[in-house]
């Protein structure tokens, strides 16, 4: 039988309550989806405080070496926020458990953290549950759901497929999507015309399918492609549609298409926007 | 012309291109960098110079005589590059530079230089970078420490903002050094003890003492030949092993003989399991069998017992660092 670990991070101290209804929400999960036989879940609670240096760590420690694991973590570890920053130091270390927000906040607010962190809650094994006693999103099945999308994803239960994946962020994808359209304008150049540039641009193109690669297709959408939904879905496109400033990925690779049709001044140009864009809001937000 | 990028997915692109020798910062081929030249440098990236080298990874952007170039750029001007340098300012590229120890302490020493004089603005942005940075090479060591940095310099205290980051560098060479074996501590994918090493370990001792069959040790084995896996990992850790060497920090100052120990235990093991799982089957353990046996269990212990010396001597580093952080923390209270 293998074990489930449930890792409750809270600023609070401990109770009994919350324990036993964590243990008994999972085992709902694994009862719907006909897995209760072969997982027993255990729950174990870290308080922790920012306040104090270093009182992450243990959780931290203890948490990331689960092998199968579900880290409902407070959003106020005290402080608004903490509770994001430390998923994503769990996803830092590489934890591949399921990772939660865990808060006693209104629906509003619960929907507001989840809007805001697309990257690291929306995706499978990552989001928002609610505490009791009346959870709007209850944690049983919020559990089923991630387990049913492991079965199509051929993964573990409890496991996602690639934690660093969950770290992706608006900077990353950017820097991608330009990199991804650099070469177009650099052929243009060499082959002085746009149709001779995505030529050679296409044959770069084979091998490269099924969304596997976000550059391939950011450049197979370039060379008239249509693949603008699987650059949707892919994390990088889903980053840049996140809520940041600066154009969103199908507006911009709107205006780079077009401007692959006009002098190569009007494309350097648009790259350029993109870029002080993009790359622009990224150092705000890091200095702020 | 050499390309240094700061991101993969432009090497990628300028590979595309087909411009010259592209690399990625991260991955510079460390045992050819001393002998190029800053002048045949080029560093290629999306983001502003002032902005890049906030980021230790791309300390190398700001030496003198490599060729900073800012993207998008024309072809012409990406090819023509190399006749826009200065080569009076050219000197061999430091390749502490080109590995995360160098480039840690280099960005603490830079941050320290800019402690008195710089805006508050900028000084917090390094050491977000920092702290970013230590996230990813060597988690769960220095981040505290750097909040603590980052309070102090809200606070409006540089000196003792200073104090701590003398701190992270006397501490930064053993850490990186210890950090180094990550991936056979315990949690890790390769854990020591509860990975392959560990049940062998067992069966060994298990037959070893008439509880166990000599099919057992065998069915163990087969099941699951780790020591391949292993040596490539011991491999990486050799490797940045190396890098650590190349920034100017010891790594045998704090380990002593223990990979020559490490490696040569795991390669013993490695052929008397090879061995083992050689002979014929069915066949009766001899008394040729059973030394082989013991040699297996003995190099399998030594490289445990190794690993493990390691890892005890990694919790008493970590506690020295919390002290000393902390130390630093209450002056700066």
């Amino acid at each position: 039988m293998k074990t489930v670990w449930c890792d409750i991070v809270d600023d609070d101290p401990c109770t009994k309550e919350v324990e036993a209804f964590v243990k008994g929400q999972v085992e709902e999960a694994l009862r719907a989806c006909s897995l209760l036989v072969e997982w027993q879940v255990r729950v174990c609670w870290h308080q922790t405080n920012r306040g104090t240096p270093f009182s992450w760590d243990g959780a931290l420690e203890t948490v990331t070496s689960r092998a199968y694991g579900i880290a409902l973590v407070d959003h106020n570890l005290p402080e608004p926020e903490d509770g994001i920053a430390f998923i994503e130091q769990l996803r830092g270390r590489g934890y591949s458990g399921y990772t939660y927000i865990h808060s006693g906040s209104a629906k509003s607010v619960l929907e507001a953290i989840f809007d805001s962190n697309p990257t690291l809650l929306q995706q499978h094994g990552a989001g928002v549950v609610q505490k009791p006693p009346e959870p709007v999103y209850p944690l049983n099945k919020k559990v089923q759901v991630d387990l049913k999308g492991a079965r199509e994803l051929g993964l573990d239960p409890f496991r996602v497929a690639d934690p660093k994946v969950f770290l992706e962020n608006p900077t990353e994808a950017a820097l991608c999507t330009l990199s991804a359209a650099l070469p177009l304008g650099l052929l243009r150049e060499a082959r002085c015309s746009w149709p001779a540039a995505v030529e050679a641009l296409s044959e770069s193109l084979p091998g490269e399918r099924d969304g596997a690669d976000f550059e391939g297709l950011v450049r197979a959408y370039l060379c008239g492609k249509d693949v603008l939904v699987a650059i949707q879905a892919h994390p990088h496109g889903r980053a840049l549609n996140g809520k940041h400033r600066g154009p969103n990925i199908v507006d911009a690779l709107e205006t780079l298409r077009k401007a692959a049709t006009g002098d190569l001044k009007a494309w350097n140009a648009e790259l350029t926007r993109l870029r002080n864009e993009w790359l622009s809001d990224a150092e705000e937000g890091m200095q702020g | 012309m050499r390309f240094v990028c700061d991101h993969e997915a432009i090497c990628r692109a300028l590979g595309l291109v087909g411009v010259g020798e592209v690399y990625v910062i991260s991955r510079l081929p460390l045992d050819e960098v001393g002998q190029w030249e800053t002048k045949d440098v080029a560093f290629v990236a999306w983001s502003p110079l002032q902005t890049l080298v906030r980021r230790p990874e791309n300390s190398l952007a700001s030496v003198p005589g490599v060729t900073f170039l800012r993207l998008p750029i024309s072809l012409a001007a990406l090819t023509g590059s190399r006749t826009a340098r200065n080569p009076r300012a050219s000197a061999p590229v430091r390749a502490d530079l080109c590995v995360p120890l160098g480039q840690f302490t280099c960005s603490l020493h830079r941050l320290l230089g800019l402690l008195p004089t710089e805006t508050p603005g900028e000084v917090l942005a390094r050491v977000a970078e920092l702290r970013r940075f230590c996230a990813s090479h060597w988690p769960g060591w220095f981040e505290s420490a750097l909040d603590i940095v980052r309070n102090s310099l809200q606070q409006r205290d540089p000196t003792n903002a200073g104090e701590l980051v003398k701190v992270l560098l006397e501490f930064s060479g053993q850490v990186a050094t210890y950090e180094a074996f990550r991936a056979f501590l315990h949690g890790a994918g390769k854990d020591i003890v509860n990975a392959g090493p560990g049940p062998v370990n067992a069966a060994l001792s298990y037959y070893l003492s008439g509880g166990l069959e000599y099919q057992d040790v065998l069915e163990t084995l087969e099941g699951d030949r780790w020591w391949s896996a292993f040596a490539e990992e011991f491999a990486k850790i050799e490797q940045g092993l190396q890098g650590i060497g190349l920034s100017g920090f010891d790594p045998d100052m704090v380990l002593g003989k223990r990979v020559d120990t490490a490696r040569q235990s795991l390669a013993g093991f490695a052929e008397c399991a090879e061995r083992l799982l050689r002979a014929p089957r069915g066949r009766k353990v001899t008394g040729r069998l059973r030394p082989r046996l013991e040699e297996a269990q003995r190099c399998l212990e030594v490289l445990m017992n190794t690993i493990q010396a390691i890892a005890r001597e990694r919790e008493k580093l970590r506690q020295r660092v919390h002290q000393r952080v902390e130390h630093a923390a209450t002056a700066v209270r």
